[in-house]
């Protein structure tokens, strides 16, 4: 009776799988064990040309200057928005959670906004607010300040900047909910017994709410550093990876190869080198998931 | 400061809210307010101007400058300006296509899966689980170049199919894990003893899991929602005819630099995004705790 059950759950977890894994075997596993495979080849898309030529892409990769733009882009990216969003978002819920703010509720639901909306339509309006007739070179001079009129996007020092604060714009908000998620669990009775022990509101914040929030900015800073190294969209939108490759990104560079240039196989070896990277964050992030099931 | 009564602690409290610390609370956060309205404001206000307004001023300088006729022509598809199209109708009919069954897809897939994975016991159950959850490591990024091939190679690049099925792909490892973890939750003896009297897998799954799942469905149903409503990268790939463009790709096809007129661009994007703002809000918790669910798990 027992052995027989447990062969008709055997085939059904087996049925029961099956769709799943399917799409996962024919829509992951076979595109990336086609990407590894396209990396050693030489791939023209428009001559059709096709030859092994086992890892001379990766040895033209290093020795390209623009990937390696691409690589420090990405890093400077992933670095600066993983400091910025995390220290908005922490100051931001710590003022919530003091509860002495009128109206917080209510930016609560704002801040979280930008996260719900299609990035690439945030680049648009970004990318309409860092032109050169654009707001915020308008809201300069009406300010007086006419002399700090940049054309923003086309500035090579600028330009990485202006998509850094778009994105600290769209993901500080959803950071902050999390935090203040966290936040939240902790006994308010706590904070009030350190008051009347005469703790002032820096030495809460710094002794008993920072520790606490620790094991939360460990998992927001490797989620912000995996979003960084996807960036697209926003670079796509705003720059094309412009001006001269000032905003070049992995994604960007790999994309661009791929479809504008015609070097499948090379934007192959790119996208190889990119889930490598992936790899280590992920496996981190992954360690992370786990330890809290 | 310890406190005695509530109307003493009301009193300090608005003794508190002129303290250097309260001020720079306000200053912030309603700074961050500004910062994040602006650009809809102003957005708003270029899509109601028309072009030639658009240029000369950050918004209105006076109510006879509003015109609604951008949202119409949008509508209608045509702008008289330059012969500009956009065919916003039909992306949105696309999106929501597209959308509807993939996270139909994504949720049928992903229960049956996370339903075998916490209740069904089966050799190399947990091999399988890792291996899928791996799945969530890799970006769209990295496949999209040999999904490119993959849709050519299965005659489906000329359909919407394209980029429903490797959207369930990509989003059944999430719902899969997310599944699990709660159906694993859902005491064991409820199934065994529906097993005894004789009901299949599916039918306990179907009439006594997904009944008790809602939270994890409503979870699941936000987040791939979203996330297949917002995404681009993918459908630039594959979708290379006109008629098949879904809402983002469709609005960043239309402008082209900076030729484009804004407020042609601006009443797309606001007309894009002001739906889902509205159900939002409407859904605020829904969306909030279903949305970091899913980018905690991620």
């Amino acid at each position: 009776m027992n052995r027989r059950r447990l062969t008709v759950n055997n085939r059904d977890g087996y049925l029961f799988i099956l769709p799943a894994l399917l799409f996962y075997v024919g829509f992951i596993l076979y595109p990336l064990f086609s990407v590894f495979r396209s990396s050693l080849f030489r791939i023209n898309t428009l001559s059709q040309e096709s030859t092994f030529i086992g890892l001379e892409n990766y040895l033209t990769l290093f020795r390209e200057h623009v990937f390696a733009r691409a690589l420090l882009n990405t890093s400077l990216y992933a670095g600066s928005i993983i400091v910025l969003i995390n220290l908005f978002a922490i100051i931001f819920a710590i003022i919530i959670d003091r509860g002495r703010l009128r109206g917080s509720y209510f930016l609560r639901v704002l801040f979280f906004i930008p996260a719900i909306l299609p990035t690439v339509l945030i680049g648009s309006a970004f990318k309409r607010i860092f032109a050169p007739f654009g707001a915020l070179n308008m809201i300069l001079v009406g300010l007086g300040l006419a002399f700090l009129k940049r054309t923003w996007l086309g500035v090579p020092s600028l330009a990485l900047s202006a998509i850094i604060i778009t994105t600290v714009w769209q993901s500080a908000g959803w950071n902050l909910v999390i935090y203040f998620a966290r936040l939240k669990e902790i006994s308010h009775e706590l904070y009030e017994s350190a008051e009347i022990d005469g703790a002032s509101p820096w030495q809460i914040i710094r002794y008993i709410k920072l520790p606490l929030l620790r094991g939360t900015i460990g998992i927001l800073v490797v989620i912000n550093i995996i979003g960084g190294f996807k960036v697209f969209d926003l670079v796509y939108v705003m720059t094309s990876g412009g001006p001269a490759h000032k905003t070049e990104v992995l994604t960007s560079y790999l994309y661009y190869q791929a479809f504008n240039f015609h070097n499948y196989g090379y934007a192959s070896s790119v996208a190889v080198i990119m889930m490598l990277i992936m790899l280590v964050f992920s496996w981190l992030r992954l360690k992370g998931t786990l330890a809290d099931e | 400061m310890s406190r005695t009564s509530r109307s003493e602690r009301r009193l300090a409290g608005a003794r508190r809210r002129f303290q250097p610390i309260g001020i720079v609370e306000y200053i912030l956060m309603y700074g961050w307010f500004i910062f994040v309205i602006f650009p809809f404001a102003w957005m708003v206000s270029l899509s109601l101007r028309e072009t030639q307004a658009v240029y000369k001023n950050l918004f209105f300088q006076s109510l006879q400058e509003v015109t609604f006729e951008n949202y119409l022509y949008l509508f209608q598809g045509k702008f008289p300006y330059r012969h500009i199209q956009v065919f916003f109708l039909n992306a949105l009919k696309n999106s929501t296509l597209v959308t509807m069954s993939a996270v139909l897809g994504i949720l049928v897939v992903a229960a049956l899966a996370g339903y075998a994975f916490s209740k069904i016991n089966f050799f190399g159950r947990k091999t399988l689980f890792y291996l899928i959850l791996a799945g969530m490591m890799v970006p769209v990024q990295v496949v999209m170049l040999p999904l490119f091939r993959l849709v050519k190679l299965f005659g489906i690049h000329n359909s919407l199919l394209s980029i429903v099925l490797p959207y369930i792909a990509i989003g059944i490892p999430l719902s899969i894990f997310l599944f699990t973890g709660f159906f694993r939750n859902l005491p064991d003896a409820l199934i065994e003893s529906a097993r005894l009297e004789g009901a299949s897998n599916l039918t306990i799954l179907a009439r006594i899991v997904l009944p008790l799942s809602k939270p994890v469905i409503g979870a699941n149903l936000i987040f791939q929602f979203m996330l297949n409503w917002n995404e681009f990268p993918l459908a630039l790939v594959l979708l290379n005819k006109a008629r098949l463009y879904t809402l983002p790709l469709e609005i960043t096809k239309v402008q082209g630099q900076y030729i484009t007129p804004w407020n042609i661009v601006a009443t797309a994007v606001m007309a894009a995004i002001i739906p889902v703002i509205v159900v939002y809000l409407i859904f605020q918790r829904q969306f909030i705790s279903g949305l970091t669910a899913g980018a905690l798990k991620e």
